[in-house]
């Protein structure tokens, strides 16, 4: 536990109760900072929600933390290691412990759903037999709600939604402690997407995941988020559970949380 | 501070004999990158016959869904194999890991069924032949409709999209012009260099002019030029308007009441079209340009001499076939691009596949029509 000793901003948690510590992160392109000095602890087991107006830098925060663009300052944590001062073997290890679902599920279009599941196992673990990888790639198509025809389907031939599934699926194929989920329900009709809420919030418990979720759904945030981390300003403005963004006066999350979509939502209880 | 650095993939099985039965106790992490060296020891346990088989996992430290797979698929071929199998010393999150094994242990196809019959293949083979020439007619109504817009664009010039038409010519015709110039230059050179060194074992050397002016006017000049003109322009109307497709932007003019093809089409036809003859004179100027250097250099025939003797063997007909056969190039490459184009569907890998059969067909056609050309131009005299 050397890491005690700092203080946390968020309640201050011992680093064994924190998965990913993002400390005085700074990035942004082309000469423009999207995220500056921003801080972020996600506890281990939670499911986190992150939302933001449109273009405030959520996916660039997933996409920093998960180590496709660079950061400018600041340190990133993940297990209690410091991304930044791992070298390449030691930072795949800590990459396999985590999932990430795309926006479209980025499922490999010239393989099948069930051989886009295999591609980490048998890129990742060499020596699994075809038979035991052909069971597990059914498995976990089954666990995210896939109908048993579509392992053999090419992406090109499923909806968005079951994209999305089978997105998961690969995604978990490694068994990660991490999920990351970037706008999981966008896209999807509101009976898809509260079955979408659904099955991330039974992957959560039935698996024991700890899901960095990026999304724009108010329905999503009041279904299954433990808490709710807002961007705004170039960082996290607020983090907490739904209660405590009701209560928010910050004048972006208090439009967001007690708009007419969230008295559609139920959240809002009239605002 | 296990949790610290990564599950360490060690896992182990132990059999013995209890007084009911077998007990196979695991321990260990049952994790997904131990599974691989777990599997065929999992496949090798057996039980005796009429006692039962119990499972222990007291020492199991972490179990993931893959780890309670192998754990549950081995309980099940057991069972089936008439034991009775039961699981102890499991905790309460690995009991839910292994009631996901058992909710969802589901047959799936991992690939799509594939017919390797004989007459599956014939079937094949004929469905192909079909949609050769549904391909063909889908083809020649393109081409007519892309006929009647340029019609309709004479009639009603304001239908002439201008600025597209001259911003094509630029893309396809100036910004060749280097390429292009520097291809037929180095051909010219090595067509004369090889008619050179032929022609003097046979003290013939003169004849040089003859076969360079003949085979870069009749030939060369206008195929180096088309075939360059489809790698590097027909190639890049289908990616463009591949991806216009992909991205509903062409839908989205169709909606507006807009015709794509009069948009898009018309005037890449019209660019290849204007196009085509100069770039076929430029060609046949640079690869005369470079036999001239190499006959002079090589064999000694001064460049005033090589455009008299070309003068003399070059009929106007000569230089004109080239020209017959410039505008015909150029709108089958301007078509072809298109077509392709429009045909793309959905995913990347489909402007893939139309940008190769766009360029592959494109040669095919202009080198048939070049045969075709040379037997007509034969025939008649020419």
């Amino acid at each position: 536990m050397n890491q005690q000793d700092q203080i946390s901003p968020q309640g201050g948690q011992s680093s064994g109760d924190v998965a990913i510590r993002v400390r005085g992160l700074t990035t942004g392109f082309n000469g423009q900072t999207v995220l500056e000095a921003l801080d972020l602890d996600v506890r281990k087991g939670e499911l986190l929600g992150v939302v933001g107006g449109s273009g405030t830098g959520k996916s660039v925060l997933m996409r920093t933390i998960i180590g496709l663009n660079t950061l400018q300052a600041g340190s990133i944590e993940v297990f209690g290691q410091n991304m930044q001062g791992l070298g390449l073997r030691a930072r795949h290890e800590i990459e396999r412990r985590w999932g990430v679902l795309f926006q479209d599920g980025a499922l490999f279009t010239s393989l099948t759903v069930a051989q886009n599941v295999q591609v980490p196992l048998r890129e990742q673990l060499k020596g699994m037999p075809q038979q035991l990888m052909d069971e597990i790639a059914a498995f976990k198509l089954s666990l995210v709600g896939l109908p048993p025809d579509a392992g053999a389907k090419f992406p090109s031939e499923l909806s968005g939604g079951m994209r999305k599934r089978a997105g998961i699926a690969r995604a978990l194929a490694l068994d990660p402690e991490i999920l990351f989920l970037d706008e999981p329900t966008a896209g999807l009709d509101p009976i898809g997407a509260s079955a979408f809420d659904e099955l991330i919030g039974n992957l959560h418990r039935a698996l024991g995941l700890t899901v960095v979720m990026v999304t724009h759904d108010l329905d999503s945030l009041h279904a299954v988020c433990d808490r709710i981390a807002v961007l705004a300003d170039k960082r996290v403005k607020l983090i907490g559970t739904m209660d405590d963004m009701l209560q928010s006066d910050h004048p972006w999350t208090h439009e967001y949380f007690h708009g007419p979509r969230s008295r559609a939502a139920g959240i809002g209880h009239g605002g | 501070m296990d949790d610290m650095s990564p599950v360490a993939p060690v896992a182990w099985i132990k059999q013995t004999s209890g007084a009911d039965g077998t007990i196979i106790s695991l321990g260990g992490n049952w994790v997904v990158a131990a599974t691989a060296g777990l599997f065929h020891e999992t496949e090798a346990i057996a039980g005796r016959a009429g006692e039962s088989i119990t499972f222990d996992l007291t020492d199991v430290a972490v179990l993931d869904t893959a780890g309670a797979w192998l754990v549950y698929r081995t309980a099940r071929r057991l069972q089936a194999q008439g034991y009775v199998v039961q699981t102890v010393g499991s905790s309460d999150d690995q009991e839910l890991m292994l009631q996901q094994a058992v909710d969802h242990d589901v047959e799936m196809d991992i690939e799509p069924y594939e017919d390797r019959s004989f007459v599956h293949w014939l079937n094949e083979l004929g469905a192909k032949v079909f949609r050769m020439f549904d391909r063909v007619f889908d083809f020649l109504n393109f081409f007519g409709m892309v006929l009647f817009a340029i019609g309709r664009a004479i009639v009603q010039p304001r239908r002439l999209r201008l600025a597209a038409t001259v911003h094509q010519i630029e893309i396809v015709g100036v910004q060749a012009l280097s390429l292009v110039g520097l291809i037929t230059f180095l051909i010219g050179v090595v067509i004369a260099y090889q008619a050179a060194s032929v022609l003097s074992d046979m003290n013939a050397e003169f004849m040089t002019v003859d076969m360079v002016t003949f085979i870069t006017l009749r030939e060369l000049g206008i195929l180096l030029a088309a075939v360059m003109i489809v790698g590097r322009s027909g190639s890049s109307f289908t990616a463009q308007i591949g991806a216009m497709v992909m991205h509903e932007e062409v839908d989205a003019m169709r909606s507006l009441a807009l015709d794509p093809i009069e948009i898009l089409v018309v005037p890449r036809v019209l660019a290849l079209l204007i196009i085509m003859p100069i770039m076929t004179f430029f060609a046949d100027a640079v690869a005369m340009f470079g036999a001239i250097l190499i006959c002079w250099i090589d064999l000694g025939i001064t460049p005033a001499a090589f455009i008299e003797r070309a003068r003399e063997v070059a009929t106007g007909w000569d230089v004109g076939i080239g020209f017959v056969k410039a505008p015909v190039f150029g709108m089958i490459i301007a078509l072809v691009g298109c077509y392709e184009g429009l045909k793309v569907t959905g995913s990347a890998e489909s402007v893939g596949q139309q940008t190769t059969r766009s360029v592959v067909e494109a040669i095919f056609m202009i080198l048939v029509l070049d045969a075709f050309f040379a037997v007509f131009f034969t025939t008649i005299g020419i």
